[in-house]
């Protein structure tokens, strides 16, 4: 492998592990959100994820 | 509120991300090739903010943690759980772009010098962390035990940031940077910063969620065992 091969390697492992991570969360966070939506007076009703 | 809040949320992201392709591109093609090292170098730029929110993620793991031990209050619990999710998942980037990095300088993937040896048994002490917690039953427990655990773990950041300094090794402990660098160097700090932020605020709601639901299955409110015929015994 070349080192500009590394170089572009470390940055899309980088990229791919930390933006994975974060979509990954904001579907959690949005599916959470419309569960709570579907079931008004549940834990969660009135806090951040309402 | 909750529109505001999440169209704030939205946008704190769509900047993060902006700024995380402008710091690429800054290192790709506006910063000057390293001489010695030549492009491989420019995995520097990412390794150590990336290493440095790892220690900062684990502080916050530390932080909180204290505050459990101190207060006994479950929010504590949540953000140290949090944040030591982040920290394994930014302590892995290191690792992987280190040794990358290393494959290329050094020839090998992996060495056991000081610095090296001691990241690994940072990742290894908190995905110990994230490993014990569930086979602990009780709440209070689990979190007890992880707050004293999470003190104890952050024991090894000062090894990891010292141990180059202290001991011979082959990692470099300082790198002299053109002007150039030093402003991508500084300027990569921004995104990853807010990221790795980003990514533990998000991992929290999700886990104070969590939370609250496992609390409410477990201590029903008591007009909900009043309307239950069976008294909640069901």
């Amino acid at each position: 492998m070349s080192p500009t091969t590394h170089a572009i390697a470390a940055y899309v492992v980088t990229i791919l592990l930390l933006w994975g991570y974060a979509v990954t969360l904001w579907l959690s966070v949005r599916r959470q959100r419309n569960n709570n939506q579907d079931t008004p007076g549940t834990i969660g009703e009135g806090s951040d994820l309402s | 509120m909750n529109t505001v809040k999440s169209k704030l949320c939205m946008a704190y992201w769509l900047v993060t991300a902006s700024l995380f392709a402008g710091a690429v591109v800054m290192v790709f093609v506006w910063t000057p090739t390293e001489q010695t090292m030549g492009v491989v170098q420019k995995i520097f730029y990412l390794h150590l903010p990336v290493a440095i929110n790892t220690f900062a993620a684990c502080m916050v793991t530390f932080i909180a943690s204290i505050g459990y031990l101190w207060q006994r209050r479950q929010v504590w619990d949540d953000l140290a759980v949090s944040s030591a999710k982040v920290a394994v998942l930014l302590c892995s980037i290191v690792l992987l772009t280190g040794m990358i990095w290393g494959h290329s300088a050094w020839g090998q993937w992996w060495t056991w010098s000081p610095r090296l040896t001691f990241s690994l048994v940072l990742w290894l002490l908190y995905v110990a962390y994230l490993v014990i917690r569930p086979s602990i039953e009780s709440r209070q427990r689990r979190a007890l035990v992880s707050a004293v655990y999470g003190v104890v773990a952050f024991l090894d950041v000062p090894l990891v940031y010292l141990s180059v300094k202290l001991m011979p090794d082959i990692h470099p402990s300082s790198i002299g940077l053109a002007p150039e660098m030093k402003t991508t160097l500084l300027f990569c700090f921004l995104p990853v910063t807010m990221l790795a932020v980003g990514l533990i605020a998000a991992r929290y709601r999700l886990q104070r969620a969590e939370t609250l639901s496992m609390q409410e299955a477990e201590d029903p409110p008591l007009d909900t065992i009043a309307a239950d015929p069976a008294g909640g015994f069901t």
